[in-house]
């Protein structure tokens, strides 16, 4: 089979992946007891109506604290887990309305790469026979050729150094990329990486996330960046959504927001991120305690009993539409935007 | 006045074959200082820590050199004598301790059973002491009656810094105490064990990969590669001075989210093998400056007092400064 069957409407060009009040509630088991005297089920709400448009070649940075959701997010988008509510949209077409044919399509062009290569290689498993399940799941034809090709675009060159390796013959690294070019082998437009760095060191990260954010140039993916450090996001992605207890609190340029953030979450978060410099000592932490369960959500902003700003206002619920720079680009789910920034 | 002083120190873990952790390490720390061991996965670091603790694993061995912890030579002390030394002079918090708390006790047993261990105090004193304790990391005092579980992973890693200072320590040694947590728990951590230093007046020794957390808590720092010691020195002058080709490397791999975005480089190749004798600088594979002179035994230069590099200064350090912010330098066929 040839890798583009033309079932989806590749002359789309509105963004690849377009969400709209997307959500992933978890029902809470409770006990049978609580069931039979008709108690009523709770939900951990680990995505609550979130809007996200991502174009391709571009890279959205997805940032928060772990529970956030943003991982849950991630899964959801790219189909490993199903939404309770909204809509997702790839290239247009609505995900719950795919054909057969358009399902399988779509989930050939949505990818991952997950954050240990350590734990997601099968290690009995050559480098060659693990890039090769994903085409045999697909029942691709030329599979010699594109795994050579998957491995020369994750620079494991020459690919025949390392078709026959196994993973614990690899570096950190090396493990990474091999994961890069098992995603991207099936020429996927969409990929999301979760935390893909996070267990390499540091004298290694920079290659890899010069390498993604070539590919996705290259390529002309989509893909979505998830991470709870700015300072990696910083270097990858073109803009980035915020993200607390399951909403999207503010999405802006990132660089904008790296020198300007909006929603008192994200000044915290920026904050909170230590510096390679000695001028700049340890600070007061401006955030105290963890986030509250997602269970049994404030009334009003999500943020409100931690924030250092709030005010009687903000026990209504504010959308993404409270605070927005004129361009319309940088945008803050906060009533207090300008309150803050005139302090 | 010196608390601790590491003189060539060399550990080894026995095995097929055997492994030179750390090869030759030595520095000092100064009472109420502040010391980062920084380096990569593989570097010694932890060894480094555990020795200094007398916490190596079974198979974990110090083949030479010496540890002055308070003036005493400790490396020749029995178990038991290190044992004494352990937790009551120095304490350790360590990356995995937060897990390593008993799930079937409440936290005022584990700190209680801590504290008796080495000093004759009553259950009722010990339950208070746990009290104080919690609330000098930042704790709910009455969450002392709580299992680990009930607790969340930034409130366990209290627990530990608490049960590290229940006996007043002198030196705290912490290998990586934040890495598994957010960023936003991470500096309430960071920020609190300040805090008890201003506070108590101990010394500590700061364990980690990342360069930044150094910078914002530390004195003075080391960095380790392959086992050995590369610079060290004064925080500030290290950061604004480096010379060592891989303390430059770390730093420009590094990034920020302060001052312009750049780009950062990454040093291409893997660290030595420690089962290996290694000739000259452990570092020599992949730096893009080796000479032929640096298979050969390592000269350590001072540029500045107390500021020390294990270099051969194959090309002249500016040039090393310049050249290694561009990615290009280190990519292998472009090295000098």
């Amino acid at each position: 089979m040839a890798i583009r069957e033309q079932s989806l409407n590749w002359d789309y060009d509105g963004p690849i992946i377009e969400v709209t009040g997307l959500e992933k509630h978890f029902p809470q088991s409770t006990g049978i007891i609580h069931q039979l005297i008709g108690g009523e089920t709770s939900h951990v709400k680990a995505v609550d109506g979130v809007d996200m448009a991502i174009e391709s070649g571009e890279t959205m940075g997805l940032v928060g604290e772990s529970g956030c959701g943003k991982s849950t997010l991630g899964e959801v988008l790219i189909g490993l887990q199903e939404a309770t509510g909204g809509s997702i949209k790839f290239l247009g077409t609505e995900l719950e309305e795919m054909s057969e044919a358009q399902h399988k399509e779509f989930r050939r062009n949505v990818q991952m790469i997950f954050q240990d290569p350590y734990e997601s290689l099968n290690p009995r498993f050559s480098v060659e026979q693990w890039i090769r399940e994903p085409l045999e799941v697909h029942d691709i034809d030329d599979q010699d050729a594109r795994i050579y090709q998957a491995l020369e675009r994750a620079e494991l060159t020459p690919p025949e150094n390392y078709v026959n390796e196994h993973p614990h013959e690899l570096s950190g690294g090396e493990r990474q990329r091999v994961s890069i070019a098992r995603a991207l082998v099936l020429e996927p437009k969409f990929i999301v990486a979760d935390e893909p760095v996070s267990m390499l060191d540091v004298s290694v990260r920079a290659s890899i996330l010069n390498l993604l954010r070539d590919l996705v140039d290259e390529l002309d993916m989509g893909a979505l960046y998830i991470s709870h450090d700015l300072s990696l996001i910083r270097q990858m992605c073109d803009r980035t959504s915020v993200m607390y207890l399951g909403k999207v609190v503010e999405r802006g340029p990132t660089e904008r927001l790296i020198k300007g953030p909006k929603h008192p979450y994200a000044r915290a978060l920026l904050d909170a991120v230590p510096v390679p410099n000695p001028a700049h000592d340890i600070s007061e932490p401006q955030l105290e305690g963890e986030p509250p369960d997602p269970v049994d959500l404030p009334e009003g902003c999500n943020f409100r009993p931690r924030c250092p700003f709030a005010a009687e206002e903000c026990f209504e619920e504010p959308g993404l539409d409270a605070f927005g720079t004129a361009d319309g680009e940088h945008a803050a789910a906060c009533w207090r935007v300008e309150t803050v920034d005139n302090m | 006045m010196t608390l601790l002083e590491v003189n060539d120190l060399h550990v080894t873990y026995a095995g097929d074959p055997d492994v030179e952790a750390v090869r030759g390490v030595s520095f000092t720390l100064e009472e109420g200082e502040t010391l980062g061991i920084v380096g990569e996965s593989g570097c010694g670091k932890t060894t480094l820590a555990q020795a200094i603790m007398g916490a190596l694993p079974d198979n974990g061995e110090i083949t030479g050199g010496e540890i002055i912890f308070d003036g005493e030579e400790i490396t020749h002390l029995s178990n038991r004598e290190r044992r004494e030394i352990r937790w009551e002079m120095m304490s350790m918090i360590s990356q995995s301790a937060m897990n390593s708390l008993d799930p079937v006790y409440r936290v005022k047993d584990q700190i209680k059973e801590a504290i008796q261990e080495h000093r004759e105090m009553s259950d009722a004193e010990c339950y208070e002491r746990a009290r104080e304790l919690m609330g000098l990391v930042g704790l709910d005092p009455d969450r002392v009656e709580d299992y680990p579980h009930q607790l969340s992973g930034g409130m366990r890693q209290r627990v530990i810094i608490a049960m590290s200072l229940a006996l007043d320590p002198e030196l705290i040694i912490a290998d990586e105490p934040t890495t598994a947590l957010d960023v936003i728990i991470q500096e309430q951590i960071l920020y609190r064990i300040k805090e008890l230093q201003r506070e108590l007046g101990n010394s500590m020794v700061m364990v980690t990969h990342d360069i930044s957390v150094v910078a914002e808590t530390c004195d003075s720092m080391v960095v380790m590669y392959g086992g050995e010691l590369m610079e060290s020195g004064n925080v500030d002058e290290i950061f604004n001075n480096a010379h060592h080709p891989y303390t430059l490397g770390l730093q420009n791999a590094f990034p920020s989210v302060e001052g312009e975005k750049r780009d950062l480089t990454s040093i291409p190749g893997s660290p030595p093998d420690l089962s290996e004798p290694l000739e000259g600088c452990p570092f020599a594979s992949r730096c893009p400056f080796a000479a032929p002179e640096c298979a050969e035994e390592v000269p350590v230069q001072e540029p500045v007092e107390g500021h020390r590099v294990r270099c051969h200064e194959p090309v002249p350090f500016e040039q090393i400064r310049d050249q290694s912010r561009e990615d290009d330098t280190w990519l292998s066929e472009n090295k000098v």
